[in-house]
C-alpha cells in the first residue's frame, strides 16, 4: 500500500517547505515523525478549508487517530499537492470544504472525481444544503458532513473512506 | 423656494401626530408643505430638521400670512384655529379641517404603517436569503468550538489547554459578532432618530452584512467615499437601503465583474453610486423595477418588493434614486439626498 508505507521514498514528489503539516510542508519529514514516534500512519488524509482553525481542529483529531494528515486553504492548492512530484496520488482520501475562494469545493470535486476517480472524497461544509448533498452523495463521495462535526463521526467516516480507497487497489 | 404649478399647503398643529402626514404629502410631487405652525413647541418635529426646512410660525396668523398657502389643513380641531383659518377662507386659501382634517391623518398614520410594513417584510425576504450563509458563517465557528471542547476533555498538556481554549474564545466571539450584526439589521428602527450618518460608514456595513447573504467569490469591491458625504437619517434605514442595492449588484454579475461603491458630496446634495457590470436591465424592464411585486426572478427566489422599499425609504429621506444601465456593461442606482452640511466637498 504506497500511501500508507512510511518508509517509501518519496521525498521527490513532497512540497517543500516545513513540516507543519501545510500543503507546503515536507510529508516526508511528518512520516519520519511519525515513524520515530512508533506509529504507522493509518493513512494519508487531504483536508481542504480556508480556514486556519478549522484545520487545525480537523488535524488535531485526524493525527490522534494515527493519520497523516496535509492540508490545502483552497481547491487550487490542493489540485497542487495532488500533482506534485513524480507520484502525484500521496493521499488516501480528501476532506473538502464546498465554499472556498479561488476553486471552489465543488470545482475541485469535479476536478477530483475526473482525474482521480478511486480516490474517496468527503465533503466537511457548514452549509446545511440538503438538496447539494444529495447531488454530492449520487456523485459518490463518501459522506457529506455538515458542520460541527464530533470527532467520532469524523474518524468514523474517515475510516470508511481509507477502507474504499484500499478495496480500489486490490 | 416655491415651484410654480405645486400646491402650497400649510399645517395647522403641528406635533408628532402629525408627522406621517408631512412624510406623506412629502413625497407627493405636486405638493410643497410652505409652513407648519403648532399650538406646542415644536421642537423636535421633523420640519425644522428636515432640509429644506419648513418654517414654523406660533401664530396662525403668521403662518397664513408667511407661507400664502392655497390650501390650509387644521389638524388641531381646536376652536381657537379654527375661527382664526375661516377668516383666512375669504381670501381664496381653501381650508381642510374637522372630521375632513382628521380622516386624513388616519390615512396618513395607516399609509405610514403599511410602508413600514414592506419595509421590513423585505428585510426580513433578505434575511431568509441570508439564512444558509449565516449557517455556514456560524457552523465553521462552532466546529472550532466543538472539536477543541472535545479534546480538552482529555488534554493533559496545560499549553496545550490554554491554546486550544483561546482557539475556543475566538470562535465563540466570531458568532456573537454575527449575531449582533444580523440582529441590528434584523430590527425594525421603531424609536430611532434620524442623526447625521456618515455614507461610507453605511457602504461597508451594508457590504458586511450583504456578505451573509451572498457569495463574493470572483468579484472585485471598488470603494471611493468622500469623507465629507453624511446624510440626515436612520442609519438602519440607509442599510437596508444599501444591501438590497449590493445584493441586486453582485446577482447582476453571477461571480465575476466590479463592484464600485461611491460617495460624494456637493453643495446641497451628497451622491451615492452602486454600479455593477453585470447583465444590465433591458429597456423593457427598466420602468418597471421600482414597482411593487415587480420582479424577473424565478418564482419563490425574490419579493419582488426589494427596489420598491429601496425608493420608498430613499424618498422617505428626502431623496431621489436613477438608475442607468446597458445591456452586457451593467447597472448604476445613483442616489441623491439634501446635504445637511450644505457646505462644498
Amino acid at each position: 500500500m504506497v500511501t500508507s508505507n512510511s518508509s517509501t521514498p518519496q521525498s521527490s514528489s513532497h512540497p517543500e517547505g516545513d513540516d507543519s503539516g501545510k500543503s507546503s510542508g515536507s510529508q516526508d519529514s511528518n512520516r519520519s515523525s511519525a515513524m520515530f514516534s512508533g506509529c504507522s500512519s493509518l493513512g494519508s488524509v487531504l483536508v481542504v478549508d480556508d480556514e486556519p482553525d478549522v484545520r487545525k481542529v480537523i488535524r488535531m483529531t485526524l493525527e490522534k487517530c494515527g493519520y497523516h494528515v496535509i492540508e490545502a486553504e483552497d481547491g487550487d492548492e490542493a489540485i497542487k499537492v495532488l500533482n506534485s512530484g513524480e507520484n502525484p496520488i500521496l493521499v488516501d482520501t480528501i476532506i473538502t470544504d464546498i465554499r472556498m475562494p479561488k476553486i471552489n469545493g465543488v470545482e475541485a470535486i469535479t476536478y477530483f472525481q475526473r482525474e482521480y476517480p478511486s480516490m474517496p472524497l468527503v465533503v466537511l461544509t457548514g452549509y446545511p444544503d440538503l438538496d447539494m448533498a444529495t447531488s454530492f452523495m449520487r456523485q459518490g463521495i463518501v459522506d457529506y458532513l455538515v458542520k460541527p462535526v464530533e470527532k467520532e463521526r469524523l474518524k468514523v467516516t474517515v475510516a470508511k473512506a481509507i477502507e474504499q480507497r484500499q478495496l480500489s487497489w486490490t | 423656494m416655491t415651484h410654480p404649478g405645486r400646491l402650497k399647503v400649510a399645517v395647522l398643529g403641528g406635533d408628532q401626530e402629525t408627522l406621517p402626514l408631512l412624510e406623506l404629502l412629502g413625497h407627493l410631487h405636486d405638493i410643497q408643505i410652505v409652513g407648519l405652525s403648532s399650538h406646542s413647541d415644536p421642537v423636535g418635529v421633523t420640519p425644522s430638521a428636515t432640509p429644506p426646512p419648513i418654517p414654523v410660525f406660533q401664530d396662525p396668523g403668521a403662518l397664513i400670512d408667511g407661507s400664502k398657502p392655497n390650501l390650509l389643513i387644521d389638524t388641531t380641531g381646536k376652536a381657537f384655529f379654527l375661527d382664526s383659518a375661516k377668516n383666512q377662507s375669504e381670501n381664496g386659501i381653501e381650508i381642510l379641517g374637522g372630521k375632513g382634517a382628521r380622516l386624513l391623518l388616519d390615512l396618513a398614520e395607516q399609509e405610514h404603517q403599511v410602508r413600514g410594513q414592506i419595509s421590513h417584510t423585505e428585510k426580513l425576504a433578505t434575511i431568509g436569503t441570508m439564512v444558509l450563509g449565516i449557517a455556514h458563517d456560524i457552523n465553521n465557528p462552532l466546529h472550532v468550538i466543538l472539536g477543541f471542547s472535545e479534546n480538552l476533555c482529555e488534554e493533559p498538556n496545560v499549553d496545550e489547554v490554554h491554546e486550544q481554549a483561546r482557539e475556543i474564545h475566538q470562535a465563540a466571539k466570531r458568532i456573537i459578532t454575527m449575531c449582533g450584526d444580523l440582529t441590528g439589521y434584523a430590527r425594525q428602527g421603531f424609536g430611532q432618530q434620524r442623526q447625521m450618518v456618515d455614507l461610507g460608514t453605511q457602504l461597508d456595513e451594508s457590504l458586511k452584512i450583504a456578505h451573509y447573504a451572498t457569495s463574493f467569490d470572483g468579484l472585485s469591491v471598488i470603494k471611493s467615499y468622500s469623507p465629507c458625504a453624511q446624510v440626515l437619517a436612520k442609519a438602519e434605514e440607509l442599510t437596508q437601503i444599501f444591501v438590497n442595492l449590493v445584493l441586486n449588484a453582485v446577482h447582476a454579475m453571477e461571480g465575476k465583474g466590479t463592484l464600485t461603491l461611491s460617495s460624494e458630496s456637493s453643495v446641497g446634495k451628497v451622491c451615492i453610486k452602486v454600479q455593477d457590470t453585470g447583465h444590465g436591465i433591458s429597456p423593457d424592464h427598466l420602468p418597471k423595477i421600482f414597482e411593487p411585486f415587480y420582479t424577473t426572478k424565478p418564482a419563490g427566489k425574490g419579493t419582488g418588493l426589494g427596489l420598491h422599499s429601496v425608493r420608498t425609504l430613499v424618498q422617505k429621506n428626502q431623496g431621489e434614486i436613477f438608475v442607468e444601465s446597458q445591456i452586457g456593461q451593467g447597472t448604476c442606482f445613483h442616489l441623491e439626498f439634501p446635504n445637511p452640511c450644505r457646505q462644498d466637498s
